[in-house]
């Protein structure tokens, strides 16, 4: 039985390994990605570096923000956003350089327009339809007892 | 209509609906996403060549021609995929301007790449850090752009080119 047990030992070491070295590595890359950049440097920046890359799509990975992602091209986005912020360009600025080359896709939240207005307003339409609904339905039942 | 007759309608429609939307949420291909930059000027950046990054190009340069903008890579999978149809359209489409850009690539690993595998491109550029392709709303490679002669861009595909809708695309575009 001394097999298994050593078996054991040499898993949860393994186990310990990895896990080690996926939280280091993981350390290091935000540390570079951290210290050497101006634009993180500046919080009134850093701040809206955040929230721009939370509101853009990782275009690979469809259901993700840049800043969620670590994907290349997402890390690519970040990199040329960070640029774009010490350029001075503002949000809006921003927003259409990304909109123009990307498409309303890039937004993780759909604007308003002609296309979209069916994804923004059916959801209120069916909930209305709903309570309409069962309160019908409940005002009928009342009536019939 | 009995009570009971109208929610199993109710019911079926729902159910329909939903039937439907799956149908056609499984149909998307994302990789289909139309790109906005279609009808379009190809922006006027400066690109280095790969053999000589000493030589610039600029893309509105190459006016009069159709072109054909690959992206493409050494460490790219899928475009080792479409390396061959590539070789055979540009023996196909003689007239046409076969344009690479070496995306995200290491210099010597992309010169050895066409140096073995034959060399599609008439003109071979290349984009080391990735930035401009973020400037024509690249995804990732390999992906495929048609200009027209008036540089403005007509189609863009992305992943690896099938001959059929290339072939297709071409005519309908061309006339060619």
């Amino acid at each position: 039985m001394k097999s298994i047990s050593e078996l054991r030992v040499f898993y949860w070491v393994l186990i310990a390994l990895w896990g080690g070295l996926g939280s280091t590595v993981w350390a290091e890359d935000n540390l570079i990605e951290n210290a050497l950049n101006p634009v993180l440097l500046d919080p009134v920046l850093t701040e809206r570096y955040q929230h721009l890359t939370q509101e853009f799509r990782c275009l690979v990975c469809q259901n993700q923000s840049i800043a969620d992602s670590d994907a290349a091209v997402a890390q690519d986005l970040r990199e040329k956003i960070k640029r774009q912020l010490q350029e001075g360009l503002s949000d809006q600025e921003i927003r259409a350089f990304w909109i123009s080359r990307y498409g309303d896709f890039i937004e993780l939240n759909p604007p308003l327009n002609a296309q979209t207005v069916l994804l923004w307003v059916a959801p209120f339409v069916f909930l209305t339809g709903l309570i309409l609904n069962v309160f019908w339905h409940y005002r009928q039942q009342k009536r019939k007892s | 209509m009995s009570g009971s007759q109208k929610w199993a309608l109710l019911f079926g429609m729902l159910m329909g609906g939903v039937l439907i939307f799956c149908y056609l949420a499984l149909n998307h291909d994302p990789r289909k996403l139309p790109s906005v930059l279609i009808g379009r000027v190809v922006p006027s950046l400066h690109w280095e060549e790969l053999d000589r990054p000493e030589k610039k190009h600029v893309l509105s340069e190459l006016k009069g021609h159709w072109l054909v903008l690959n992206w493409w890579a050494s460490w790219c999978m899928e475009c080792r995929a479409e390396h061959t149809l590539l070789l055979n359209l540009k023996k196909k489409h003689e007239d046409v301007q076969w344009i690479g850009i070496n995306y995200k690539d290491v210099r010597a690993d992309a010169q050895a790449y066409l140096k073995s595998l034959g060399d599609p491109y008439q003109i071979s550029l290349q984009d080391p850090s990735g930035d401009r392709a973020l400037d024509l709303g690249v995804y990732g490679v390999p992906e495929t752009f048609l200009v027209d002669p008036k540089g403005v861009i007509r189609w863009r595909w992305a992943g690896p080119l099938d001959e059929a809708s290339f072939e297709e695309q071409f005519k309908k575009e061309s006339g060619l």
